[in-house]
C-alpha cells in the first residue's frame, strides 16, 4: 500500500530560496507561537504548497515541525511557571475526540459537495470563528489596554467555576477550580477547529480565557501542550502512509526552534492583554485573507459568476494577506519586548545615575 | 514560587535560637562571605539559615551549584558548633523573602552579598541587611564579577559546541538526502524515523537556541505582574499564618 503511495506522491528539489523562505516563515511562525500557544500553520502549509509542495505532504511534514516546536515552547515556558500540565492534558484529551468528529465532518462533505465544497466550508468556519472570536478577543484586549488594568476572570467563567457540577478539577497553576463538563467542550472545540483549519488554538486560548477564566499568559503556554499532544499523535498518523518530508520539517524546525524560544522568552517581558492583542489581530487579518479566497470556491461551485482572473488576483492578495498576520503578529511581539526591555532597565539606570550624583 | 527543597540541616541542638537569614540569588558563596557569616553567628550566638533564590529560574543547575556550595557552609557551620539550614527556592526575589519571613519568626538580621538588590529586601523585610564585599584575592577583584565573567565564558562554549553538534546533524541529513527520503517515506514502522529524528533534532538544536538567546543577553525576567498566581498563594500562607485572635465581649445591659 505504502509504495503505491509512494509513487504518487512527488517529493520537491529545494533550492537556497525555497530553504530561507521556509526558514524565515518557520522562525516568525515559531515567535507567534511562543508567544500565543500557536500560529504559523497557517502560513506554513500554503507557502509550502506554492514552492509545489503536494497539499498532503505540506500538512504532513508542517505537523511533523509542530510537535518538537511545541514541546521546545512549552517546556521553556514551564521554566517560568506558565504551564498547567493538567489542564493541557485534560484539554488534549477532549480534543482528541473533536478532531475526529471534525474528520468526519469534512470527509461527508467532501463526498456531498466535492472538494470545492469542502474548501468553502474551511474558509466559511474560518472567517465565521475568526472573526467571532478574534472580535471579542480584540475588543476585550483594546479595554484593557485603554484603562492599564489587570486582567480580570470573565463574568462567565465565573459563573461556570461556582457552579459544583462533579467532578470538579482543580488546576493548581491556572489556580482554578472547574468542573470537567465545562472543560470538555472547550477542547473538543479546539480538536473541532485543528481538524478544520489547522490552528486549533484558536478557539483553545480564548476558551480557556474567557470560559474557564484563566490568565492569558497560562493559557496561551498551557495550549502548546495541546499542540504537542495533538501534533505527536498526527505526525505519527502521517509518517505511517510516509507523507513527511523530512528535509522540509528540519528547514523549518532550524527557525522555529529559535523563533519559539524568543517568543517564550517575549511573555516575560509584556502585559498580559499583549497576548490577546497580538492573538486577534493575527485572527481577523486572517479572516480577511480566508475571506478573500471564498468567491473562487463559489465559482467552482456555480453560484457566483466570477472571472477566474479576479479569484486568481484575490488568491494572491489572500496569501500576502496571510504572510502579513504572521508579520504583523512578530512585530507587535518584538516591538513589545524591546518596549518591556527598556522599561525593565530604566530602574538600573535611574539608580545607578543616582549612584553617581 | 516554587519550592525545591530543603537541602538539610547541620545542627538540630540550635533550633530555639536566633537566626542569620543569608540571601544568595546566584547559587555561589564565596569562601570569605562564608567565613564572615559562620564567624558573626559564632560570636553572636546565632543559628544560620541559608536561603538560595533561584531568581533566573536556572532550576536544575542552579540546584546542583548551590548543592556544592552549601556542603561547604555547613562543614564549616559543624566546625563552629552552628546549626545551618539551607533552603532552595525558585522565583522572585521578594516573594521568596515574603514567604521565609512568614515561616521563620526569629530572623535576627540579614546577610547579602552586595550584589544583591539591597532595596528590594528591605522593602520585604524589615530588619537590619549587612552587604558583603567579597573577594578573591589582595588587589580587590571581586568573586561575582569573576565568576559572572567564567559563567559567560562558559556558556559561550557550550553555544558554540551545540552549534557546532547541530550543523553536522543537519549537513548529516542533507547530504545523506536521497538515502534518508528513500527510508524515511516508507511507511509504517518506518514512521519511527522521521519521529526520532525531530526529537533528536528539537533536544540538541533547542538546546542551542536557547543558549544563543542567553548569550546574545535575551533572557526572561520576573516581572511581579506574571507572578500573580504565585502572589496569591503567598498571600493564602499569609492568611493561615495569622493567630486566631481573643475579643473580650462586654455587655453593658448585664445586670452586675
Amino acid at each position: 500500500m505504502h509504495d503505491v503511495a509512494q509513487q504518487t506522491i512527488q517529493f520537491i528539489d529545494l533550492n537556497s530560496l525555497s530553504v530561507f523562505f521556509l526558514f524565515l516563515v518557520g522562525f516568525i511562525g515559531g515567535l507567534v507561537s511562543g508567544f500565543i500557544g500557536s500560529g504559523g500553520a497557517f502560513v506554513l502549509t500554503p507557502g509550502m504548497m506554492s514552492l509545489g509542495v503536494p497539499g498532503t505532504v505540506a500538512v504532513a511534514s508542517n505537523m511533523c515541525h509542530k510537535f518538537p516546536k511545541a514541546l521546545v515552547g512549552a517546556y521553556k515556558r514551564f521554566k517560568y511557571g506558565q504551564v498547567d500540565i493538567k489542564l493541557g492534558l485534560v484539554m488534549a484529551a477532549s480534543a482528541g475526540v473533536g478532531v475526529q468528529l471534525g474528520i468526519k465532518i469534512q470527509q461527508w462533505i467532501l463526498a456531498a459537495y466535492g472538494q470545492a465544497g469542502s474548501n468553502l466550508y474551511v474558509s466559511v468556519s474560518f472567517v465565521f470563528i475568526l472573526v467571532t472570536v478574534g472580535g471579542y478577543v480584540f475588543r476585550d484586549a483594546m479595554g484593557s489596554l485603554r484603562s492599564g488594568a489587570v486582567e480580570k476572570i470573565s463574568a462567565l467563567a465565573r459563573k461556570l467555576q461556582s457552579i459544583n457540577l462533579p467532578p470538579m478539577i482543580y488546576f493548581k497553576t491556572a489556580n482554578v477550580r472547574i468542573s470537567l463538563w465545562f472543560t470538555i467542550p472547550v477542547g473538543f472545540a479546539t480538536g473541532m477547529l485543528a481538524a478544520t483549519i489547522a490552528v486549533g488554538g484558536f478557539v483553545g486560548v480564548p476558551g480557556m480565557i474567557y470560559v474557564m477564566g484563566t490568565s492569558s499568559l497560562i493559557a496561551s503556554a498551557t495550549e502548546l501542550v495541546i499542540a504537542f499532544v495533538m501534533g505527536f499523535g498526527g505526525t505519527i498518523n502521517w509518517a505511517i502512509h510516509g507523507m513527511v518530508d523530512i528535509r522540509l520539517t528540519l528547514i523549518i524546525l532550524g527557525g522555529s526552534l529559535l523563533g519559539v524560544q524568543l517568543g517564550a522568552i517575549g511573555t516575560t517581558y509584556v502585559k498580559d492583554y499583549m497576548i490577546k492583542i497580538v492573538m486577534a489581530t493575527i485572527m481577523l487579518i486572517v479572516a480577511v485573507s480566508r475571506g478573500l479566497a471564498i468567491p473562487e470556491y463559489l465559482r467552482q461551485l456555480n453560484l457566483m459568476n466570477i472571472s477566474p482572473d479576479v479569484t486568481a488576483v484575490l488568491d494572491k492578495i489572500s496569501f500576502v494577506f496571510m504572510c502579513m498576520a504572521l508579520s504583523i503578529g512578530a512585530i507587535i511581539i518584538l516591538g513589545s519586548m524591546w518596549k518591556g526591555r527598556r522599561m525593565a532597565a530604566a530602574p538600573a539606570n535611574d539608580e545607578q545615575l543616582y549612584a553617581e550624583t | 514560587m516554587e519550592v525545591d527543597g530543603f537541602a538539610g540541616e547541620s545542627k538540630k541542638e540550635g533550633r530555639g535560637r536566633r537566626k542569620i537569614l543569608v540571601l544568595d540569588d546566584k547559587g555561589i558563596f564565596p569562601e570569605d562571605f562564608v567565613e564572615y557569616a559562620v564567624h558573626l553567628a559564632a560570636r553572636l550566638n546565632h543559628d544560620l539559615l541559608v536561603l538560595s533564590a533561584d531568581t533566573a529560574w536556572e532550576g536544575e543547575r542552579f540546584r546542583k551549584r548551590v548543592g556544592e556550595a552549601a556542603r561547604n557552609f555547613k562543614s564549616k557551620a559543624d566546625s563552629q558548633g552552628i546549626g545551618c539550614e539551607s533552603i532552595i527556592k525558585k522565583g522572585d526575589l521578594g516573594l521568596v523573602i515574603e514567604e521565609i519571613k512568614v515561616k521563620e519568626k526569629r530572623i535576627g538580621f540579614v546577610l547579602a552579598d552586595a550584589d544583591m538588590d539591597r532595596k528590594k529586601i528591605a522593602e520585604c523585610i524589615p530588619l537590619p541587611i549587612f552587604s558583603i564585599l567579597s573577594k578573591n584575592n589582595r588587589n580587590g577583584g571581586k568573586i561575582m564579577a569573576n565568576r559572572a565573567t567564567n559563567r559567560k565564558k562558559q556558556l559561550a562554549i557550550k553555544t558554540a559546541g551545540l552549534g557546532v553538534f547541530s550543523a553536522i546533524l543537519y549537513a548529516a541529513v542533507f547530504t545523506n538526502a536521497d538515502v534518508v527520503m528513500k527510508y524515511f517515506t516508507r511507511g509504517g514502522w518506518y514512521a519511527a524515523l522521521p519521529v526520532a529524528t525531530v526529537f533528536v533534532f528539537s533536544f540538541v538544536h533547542g538546546a542551542f537556541a536557547s543558549n544563543l538567546w542567553s548569550l546574545m543577553g535575551i533572557e526572561a525576567v520576573q516581572k511581579d505582574t506574571l507572578r500573580e498566581v504565585e502572589r496569591k498563594a503567598v498571600q493564602k500562607k499569609q492568611k493561615v499564618a495569622k493567630k486566631p485572635r481573643v475579643y473580650a465581649y462586654v455587655n453593658p445591659f448585664h445586670r452586675l
